[in-house]
């Protein structure tokens, strides 16, 4: 489990995080969402132990980071968005060097490090240098350099960017398989989608400040229901036409009237026929998580 | 493993330490090298001293040369070519002897004996092999007894000489104690010693200039002189305690045959001899103390402390190891120490292969005292540079920033600081012919880790260009306390900031 508590990080005068709450039970997944920028980063490394909190705390199975920081590192799994391991080295020395802060006995380390390698895929690779990995490697190598401690709680900073949808897909289930274990996975990614996929909550944040935690009934009755139209040949006009039927947004080459009046689709369509527009496009939805979030953080 | 402990492992078993270590090797034996082979002292083992003794028997002259090494051991096979040259009222008559010491060094030859004439014995010598070597005595012989008149060939610290006194024939050779470059042994044999010849008292002092007042006979005050021990036998060996600091004093024995204790005593014997360190860490340390001290362990100190620590502070690796079971402070001190203990193993195994080399080529090891010192001083210099390292990469972001900043470290502390120095001293208006220059620029050197091995070598030596060391300020407390503020400023404040900032 981990609990963020009041945590606030600044840089000389910018703050980066302000008095963020947060708990990630075990078992649970929990999105983190928020443009460049916005804390996610800094937040996850105040997390790891990597950077001092300027106030407030982080506690990784009720161990302090800071004040009891051997413990809560014993505990804790971080995979950085880049490999931040030495390239120069092959991957059974540095899993060796990683594995030897950990308490294990004689020939449990070259076993568990012969397993993990075995199974995401890179055991046959063993003696290449990491310089040599392909991205999706050495995405597969950060993941087990965070497993090698067999820790109850892991941190995921933007681990899907640069990944082929095979490689989204493989960290996907093994967030998922984290998770039926029982570990608490805090996950931040710019794929709004797979969030949406595996998180069971989705905090998003903004200029260094939670604005909101999506939990998983909200995510699948996103935002407000209502009719999405693409036109061909749009003007002016048509916002006219269409606000008489409600509330309507333009997000791209699409419009889109929230829920509430009169919203038969057939009878806005004939209305645009009519005024010579021509629908390629026209039906019920519900609001995406990226509109969503697009909205929250705007 | 614990964590800590685990990281000090890992840095002494990386590939940088075992590169230092072989580097400091490599440079060190090469210096040693061209010490030893440029060096002018012959091998102790190859030289021979050769002391003559003729005893009246009669009619004959019982003539008994004895030959020991640069060690002091017995010389065998030794060819030795000799002149007996009889003086008689009516011209000079020549004997020639030839023949090779024994097992046991002596070599025993019985001439007819005039006892109304004059003798003088002359030697001659050599190996086997042919070659000319060692120091001999020339004496004389009239009236029953002994008198030296010459010595001949007396090569670097070794020395001999002969006196007649009171019935004692002593002669008294300088020597070396093998594997101790430092040590002068000096051994006293007494060619006519008997079961009822009374013991020597053995007493010694050293002056700065050559003592010519005490001679056999006259009185000697023993408060004034060190009492050593008591001669009752043939032959005694003296070690006295003498160190660098001696260099260049005189030494000064008197053997008496007084009551020990007495306050008066007169010496029947008396030598005073140059002591000359001929330890080979001294010409090892004037090689080292240049490009060595100057130039390689600051880039020593700073490589390493920028390939262990600044190197993955500045490109985030450390991170990936910040976040395993450690604070900051322990990965922080065991990568110092894991530097740090490097550097020891480095500079101790480089300093012993270079001993080796030294007692190859001149028969004698570098003192214990010598060694330490080198060690000393050159494993603060190099932890030194290393903590300033590790403190700039509390600041600095970048690994080319940190590179940078560790080369002008190099160039301002290492090779251009007597530049530096002389140039604000000279800024300063004190002139170089005074004796505050010599303190400014003393002070000056200690701002300089590079120089933290010249001054303990100062005051290792006692010697501070042509003053004492110690006239300057150079003592064990302001060796101790630069050394002291080396070890663990620098690292101490990056220790300091490492735990306190991100």
């Amino acid at each position: 489990m981990i609990t963020i508590s009041h945590l606030s990080k600044s840089f000389n005068k910018f703050k980066a995080v302000s008095d963020l709450n947060l708990e990630i039970k075990n078992g649970e997944i929990m999105g983190f969402a928020g443009l460049n920028g916005a804390g996610k980063s800094t937040t996850i490394r105040a997390m790891a132990g990597i950077i001092f909190p300027t106030s407030g705390t982080v506690s990784i199975d009720n161990n302090d980071i800071v004040r009891e920081k051997v413990k809560a590192s014993k505990h804790l799994g971080w995979v950085p968005e880049l490999p931040n391991f030495e390239v120069n080295a092959k991957p059974i020395p540095l899993l060796k060097y990683y594995g030897g802060f950990y308490e294990y006995g004689a020939g449990e380390l070259d076993k568990k490090i012969k397993e993990l390698m075995e199974e995401f895929g890179i055991y046959n690779y063993r003696n290449r240098k990491l310089k040599y990995y392909s991205q999706g490697m050495k995405k597969r190598f950060s993941l087990i350099a965070a497993m090698i401690g067999d820790p109850d709680n892991y941190l995921f900073d933007e681990t899907l960017n640069g990944l082929d949808p095979q490689g989204v897909k493989e960290v996907r289930d093994i967030i998922i398989n984290l998770k039926k274990d029982g570990k608490s996975v805090f996950l931040s990614s710019h794929i709004l989608s797979e969030l949406q996929n595996v998180a069971d909550k989705i905090a998003i944040i903004k200029n260094g400040q939670l604005i909101k935690i999506l939990t998983r009934e909200e995510l699948v009755n996103l935002g407000s229901s209502g009719i999405k139209i693409h036109i061909t040949n749009p003007d002016k006009g048509v916002i006219d036409i269409l606000s008489s039927f409600g509330e309507t947004s333009l997000t791209g080459d699409y419009y889109f009237i929230k829920k509430g009046g009169n919203q038969d689709p057939a009878g806005i369509n004939k209305e645009l026929v009519m005024k010579n527009y021509m629908v390629d496009y026209i039906g019920r939805e519900n609001e995406t998580l990226e509109e969503y979030f697009l909205e929250m953080v705007k | 493993m614990n964590g800590f402990l685990y990281d000090i492992k890992r840095t002494l078993t990386g590939k940088f330490t075992i590169i230092i270590v072989i580097l400091l090797v490599l440079i060190t034996g090469l210096t040693a090298y061209s010490v030893g082979v440029t060096s002018n002292s012959s091998t102790p083992g190859s030289v021979a001293i050769v002391m003559p003794y003729m005893n009246d028997t009669g009619h004959n002259l019982t003539i008994s040369d004895y030959a020991i090494n640069g060690y002091g051991a017995p010389v065998s096979g030794l060819k030795i070519s000799s002149q007996l040259e009889n003086f008689t009222g009516n011209g000079t008559t020549y004997v020639h002897i030839k023949g090779t010491t024994g097992s046991n060094g002596y070599f025993n030859t019985t001439v007819p004996y005039n006892s109304s004439t004059n003798y003088n014995y002359n030697i001659y010598l050599s190996y086997n092999d042919g070659s000319s070597v060692g120091l001999r005595m020339g004496v004389g012989f009239s009236n029953g007894h002994m008198s030296n008149y010459s010595e001949c060939c007396i090569q670097q610290s070794y020395s001999i000489s002969y006196s007649h006194s009171n019935g004692y024939s002593l002669y008294t050779a300088n020597v070396r104690e093998k594997g101790d470059g430092s040590a002068i042994k000096t051994m006293i044999f007494n060619r006519n010693y008997t079961s009822s010849t009374a013991p020597l008292h053995l007493y010694y002092n050293t002056s700065s200039t050559f003592n010519t007042n005490v001679y056999p006979n006259s009185n000697l005050n023993t408060k004034n002189v060190t009492g050593y021990g008591t001669m009752k036998s043939a032959e005694y060996t003296v070690i006295l305690p003498l160190s660098i600091r001696n260099n260049g004093e005189y030494v000064n024995l008197y053997l008496a045959n007084g009551t020990s204790g007495s306050t008066n005593v007169a010496p029947v014997a008396f030598t005073s001899f140059l002591y000359v360190d001929n330890n080979p860490g001294i010409a090892l340390q004037g090689a080292l103390v240049t490009f060595f001290g100057v130039l390689f362990v600051p880039i020593l100190g700073i490589f390493s402390a920028y390939f262990y620590y600044s190197k993955d502070r500045a490109s985030g690796i450390i991170e990936s190891v910040i976040v395993r079971p450690i604070t900051k402070g322990k990965l922080f001190l065991s990568r110092f120490i894991g530097t740090s203990v490097s550097f020891l193993a480095g500079i101790i195994i480089a300093l012993a292969v270079a001993d080796i080399i030294l007692e190859h080529y001149t028969g004698a090891f570098i003192s214990a005292g010598f060694f330490t010192e080198m060690l000393a001083g050159y494993l603060i210099e190099a932890i030194a540079f290393a903590g300033i390292i590790y403190l700039a990469s509390q600041f600095i972001k970048s690994q080319g920033a940190v590179l940078g900043t560790g080369i002008g470290l190099l160039f301002a502390l290492g090779f251009m600081w007597q530049v530096i120095s002389g140039a604000l001293l000279f800024l300063l208006k004190i002139k170089s012919t005074t004796s505050v220059y010599s303190k400014d620029s003393l002070i000056l050197n200690a701002f300089s880790p590079s120089y933290f091995p010249y001054i303990l070598a100062d005051y290792y030596k006692n010697a501070f260009g042509t003053v004492t060391a110690a006239s300057v300020g150079i003592n064990i407390y302001s060796v101790i306390i630069i050394g002291i503020v080396w070890l663990l400023v620098p690292a101490g404040i990056a220790f300091y900031f490492t735990r306190k900032r991100d």
